[in-house]
């Protein structure tokens, strides 16, 4: 186990690092000019400023420097938000996209579990159908076209909610319900099909065997077995999270990491692009290494060794 | 002796979207206190479902009871509600799968597992269950039971989890036990362990048990009394010398001559049933048999023939019974083995009588 | 059901006369064998919501093909004096068709206002355009987006994942390292990256999706055939003597093109999803030209007056995303009878 986790971590700091190097690279190719209104600056002061952000030193120089400051958490300056510390500003919005994403994640997951285990149960009648037509509409429709018609509606023609903005607990909720639809679907359908397929094993026939009860049996047998795959989407869901907060945070104008990153390309603000870029791929890495040791953690096979 | 289960007319459907297989088709068997009833056929004759069927296993949907009754201490099984059920499963019958492998909870401990039933049906819990699991592991020859209390399934043998399985369902002392192949999984040295604790365990708790095997070597070893199946139906049954030294129905000869034997002529071919079991989407009238029958007779592919009886204990459904039928010479390996053994049976004699070809 | 020796019925003796065994009597196959497309086919049918959705994908492409030939107007052709109608089809006024839109609290005919006498059935965008032949313009590009982005990623995927499980050993071990790695990477910032780098377009957004894409399916690949390649008909074959190209042709790719198939029918509407994602958010494709992701940006900006310009391109996208999911549900469905559910 120590083995696997020492080797998950490399392979994590590889991709980190070759992220980092991608990115930077990239960034060189970007066209435009990282400078508002560029018109109407001379030669000279564009030379100055290219001096004070390093953008004359040659290419590799800049690599090096990069790096360096990578390694000490020094994700450079803004070009266009006054000089600020990237770093500081991804802090600033941590809070809002992280809220937004731990309600959708714990509204979508149980909603999702509650689904998939409820259609599982009662397998071809209306209430499996009826929860398995809502998962298939929830992975169907697009989330911002979602958060877009609930803004609509919710918002503005019935006036129930607050239209957008982060000022209190009431301003979250359409923008969680936006960004929880997905998981909740993905969700509903994997722990569905795991449900159905445990059904079958030998392990519940006998639990039936045993003359427990139908509830003790779909508790204590089959949802802990059917989770344990179920884990395994966490890493693609937090890959759907993150491409929703993009969009829903644009939506609905929360102060999040998604609007930064969005609002940072169309102003070609390169240096808090690549900031974000590499913040949301080690928060990424970190995750898929996390699900990965929790499926160790949970299932006693991979915990305790193989056979005997 | 006192009979503890009674079924009659046993019928199981299972609806598919390519028809209404009938699995089991009017089943009926008794089963007596502290004995060993065996369950024989090939692989499709209903011998798994029947026994699924008395502990009301049978999947619903696709499956179904459609007819008959299953009689236990003056119960109907086949028309109690679930949750009448749910005091007998586990406590008054109990039920021991063919593949250790897949018949534990990967994810529970051993002792959980084995708790669960004891907790059910009779309430222990914390150190009594402790106790009484300990005891029961102790009774299938687990050594070292304490440190296989926290383990779980994968760290044990094939044997060993076995043995688990046999604990889970003693638990509670069970009346009836039901063994459906308990050894078809597990390796030779290991199935004559198995075997030896089955029969073991039987001696010192009395329980009757049904064996679900189509291996006739275990049938020889644990039986009292044999029912033989053939696609959905009990063709013949008696005691386990009845079946094995004066069969009847020519498919419990096939069934008895396609058994390898030490004596055989190694440059003689193993004499082999030809053909394959009926699609039961749409049985045959008559005989199901008929088809693969080397005795068929006209009324085998016209009329089901009826339960013959033989003696007291001996059934077989064959029309070769019926006193109008020819006089007709079983195969040789029958035919050696009831004048070896029972010179002096009816079935003997009736063959001397024939004459051998 | 037991016969009392006493009372046996009497029959023909007729009927106890001996019947020659008919060897091929208990060696026939009952039922009709199908190959395994037939199986397939017969049990997509039964499946109501795969062949409805299948009649949605063909209609839908149908009228991307020739949708704009209907109105016979221009998909980017602009007239201000005509900008800004909702939708009105003669007939279908009772369905919203009516050409009515509700600014500030008033319900206007804004056909009277501008004093149109044609029908514009899906109404016209803020420049005038109309949006039946833009939709449908729409459709298309996404559709071919979804198709290229599917068979790219099928190529790729089938080939690498075929190479790494079918050589196996050094060459597996080294490009299964690559997967691992390309996996760490959250794709969506590197398709974003990619199309900041490049022009945005429809190609530059199928190949930002090619990046990443194939990982899936070459995992699936190699993971069907390692699972093939120990299984006995193949070592059997093997053992008669058949060639690699033999096993590849004949064993390994037609077991393997199910799955395939399935998760091909998955990627086309996350591809669909992709572009529209990215042209909502400003970086896919570019005014004037429509895709379904353009136009639902394009409604959003007037989605308090003109729902219509947002509902509308909302609905086809819905359409299709359900529509092929269904579709590959119902594949699979018909494919693995095992995972039937």
């Amino acid at each position: 186990m120590g083995r696997y986790i020492l080797q998950r971590l490399v392979y994590g700091l590889i991709t980190f690092f070759l992220i980092a190097t991608f990115t930077f690279f990239l960034m060189d190719l970007l066209p435009g000019s990282p400078y508002q209104n560029q018109e109407k600056l001379t030669d000279t002061q564009i030379q100055i400023l290219n001096d004070r952000y390093g953008l004359n030193d040659p290419l590799p120089v800049r690599y090096a420097t990069y790096l360096g400051n990578l390694v000490q958490g020094d994700l450079g300056v803004s070009f266009r938000t006054a000089n600020r510390p990237v770093t500081e500003l991804i802090m600033e919005r941590i809070g809002p996209s992280a809220q937004l994403g731990i309600q959708a994640l714990v509204l979508g997951t149980l909603t999702g579990l509650l689904l998939g285990i409820v259609a599982a149960i009662r397998h071809n009648t209306y209430i499996d159908y009826g929860s398995m037509f809502v998962s298939v509409i929830g992975i169907s429709v697009p989330s911002f076209v979602f958060a877009a018609l609930l803004q609509y509606y919710v918002g503005v023609k019935w006036g129930v909610l607050p239209v957008a903005f982060w000022d209190s607990p009431a301003h979250t909720i359409l923008p969680t319900i936006s960004l929880s639809l997905g998981v909740t679907a993905s969700i509903a359908r994997f722990v569905r099909t795991e449900m159905l397929e445990v059904t079958g094993q030998d392990y519940v026939t006998l639990a039936k065997a045993k003359g427990l009860t139908g509830n003790a049996i779909v508790w204590k047998h089959m949802v802990r077995n059917a989770m344990i795959p179920a884990i395994t989407i966490l890493g693609p869901m937090t890959a759907a999270l993150l491409t929703g907060t993009f969009v829903i945070e644009k939506i609905f104008a929360v102060p999040g990491l998604g609007e930064l990153f969005v609002t940072s390309i169309t102003l070609n603000d390169y240096s808090v692009i690549m900031g974000t870029t590499l913040f949301f791929s080690a928060l990424f890495i970190v995750i898929i290494l996390l699900v990965d040791l929790l499926y160790g953690v949970v299932d006693p096979r991979i915990r305790l060794g193989g056979d005997n | 002796m006192e009979t503890i289960l009674s079924v009659r007319d046993l019928a199981v459907s299972f609806h598919t979207y390519a028809g209404t297989v009938q699995a089991v088709r009017n089943v009926s068997f008794d089963l007596k206190k502290g004995e060993t009833l065996a369950i024989v056929g090939e692989s499709g004759s209903g011998k798994s479902v029947t026994s699924k069927a008395i502990m009301r296993l049978i999947p619903n949907p696709p499956g179904e009871i459609t007819n008959g009754e299953i009689l236990f201490e003056g119960k109907d099984l086949a028309k109690l509600s679930e949750k009448e059920m749910l005091k007998i499963r586990g406590r008054d019958i109990a039920m021991i799968f063919q593949d250790p492998m897949t018949s534990l909870n990967p994810t529970m401990t051993i002792f959980k597992q084995i708790a669960e039933g004891l907790k059910q049906h009779q309430g222990l819990t914390g150190e009594d269950a402790k106790k009484r699991t300990l005891e029961l592991l102790t009774l299938v020859g687990i050594p070292n039971p304490e440190a296989r209390l926290k383990q779980y399934p994968h760290q044990l043998s094939g044997g060993m989890r076995q043995r688990i399985v046999i604990a889970i369902a003693l638990a509670c002392n069970p009346k009836v036990l039901i063994a459906d192949e308990p050894t078809t999984a597990l390796d030779v040295t290991i199935q004559a362990q198995i075997l030896e604790l089955l029969k073991d365990i039987q001696q010192k708790t009395g329980t009757a048990i049904i064996f679900i095997t189509h291996d006739l070597g275990v049938v020889a070893n644990m039986a009292d009394r044999v029912a033989v199946m053939y696609a959905g139906k009990i063709v013949e049954r008696g005691t386990v010398d009845e079946i094995f030294y004066e069969p009847r129905h020519p498919y419990a000869w096939g069934l008895l001559g396609s058994m390898p034997r030490p004596t055989d002529d190694p440059n003689e071919a193993l004499p082999a049933i030809p053909g394959t079991p009926p699609n039961l989407l749409d049985p045959p009238k008559g005989d199901a048999f008929a088809p693969r029958n080397p005795y068929a007779m006209k009324i085998d592919f016209e009329k089901e023939p009826p339960m013959f009886q033989i003696s007291d204990t001996h059934y077989a459904a064959s029309w070769l019974l019926h006193p109008q039928a020819p006089q007709v010479t079983p195969p040789k390996a029958i035919r050696d083995l009831a004048l070896k053994y029972r010179p002096d049976s009816a079935f003997a004699k009736s063959i001397l009588k024939g004459g051998a070809e | 059901m037991i016969e009392n020796k006493k009372d046996f019925e009497q029959f023909d003796q007729d009927m106890f006369q001996r019947v020659e065994m008919n060897e091929q009597l208990g060696e026939r196959i009952a039922g009709k064998s199908l190959n395994f497309w037939q199986d397939a086919w017969l049990r997509l049918k039964k499946n109501k919501a795969a062949i409805f959705s299948l009649s949605i994908i063909l209609i839908l492409v149908l009228l991307a093909l020739f949708g704009p030939m209907l109105s016979a107007r221009d998909a980017y052709e602009q007239n201000i004096s005509q900008a800004k109608l909702p939708p009105k089809v003669t007939g279908l006024e009772w369905a919203g068709f009516d050409g009515m839109a509700n600014l500030g609290g008033r319900d206007i005919n804004f056909y009277e206002q501008k004093n149109v006498e044609e029908n514009f059935w899906f109404g016209t965008d803020y420049l005038g355009r109309d949006l039946w032949s833009r939709v449908w313009e729409g459709t298309r590009i996404s559709l071919f987006i979804g198709l290229m982005a599917a068979i790219i990623d099928t190529v790729i995927g089938v080939a690498y994942g075929g190479v790494s499980a079918y050589f196996g050993g050094r060459i597996d071990n080294i490009m299964q390292r690559i997967v691992e790695i390309l996996t760490g990477v959250p794709n969506l910032i590197l398709i974003i990256l990619f199309i900041l780098i490049f022009d945005p377009g429809v190609f530059t957004i199928i190949l930002a999706m090619a990046i990443t894409g194939w990982i899936g399916m070459s995992r699936l690949v190699r993971g069907q055939i390692l699972k093939l390649k120990n299984q006995e008909f193949v070592l059997a074959a093997r053992t008669l003597g058949a060639s690699s190209n033999r096993l590849i042709f004949k064993h390994l790719i037609p077991n393997t093109l199910g799955a395939i198939i399935i998760t091909l029918m998955f990627t086309i509407p996350s591809a669909i999803f992709f572009e529209a994602f990215l042209s909502f958010i400003g970086i896919g494709l570019q005014p004037p030209q429509a895709s379904l992701g353009t136009l639902i940006n394009d409604g959003y900006k007037e989605l308090r007056t003109f729902p219509y310009l947002l509902v509308i391109p909302s609905i086809i996208i819905v359409l299709l995303m359900v529509s092929f999911n269904l579709l590959a549900d119902g594949l699979r469905d018909a494919f693995d009878p095992k995972m039937r559910k």
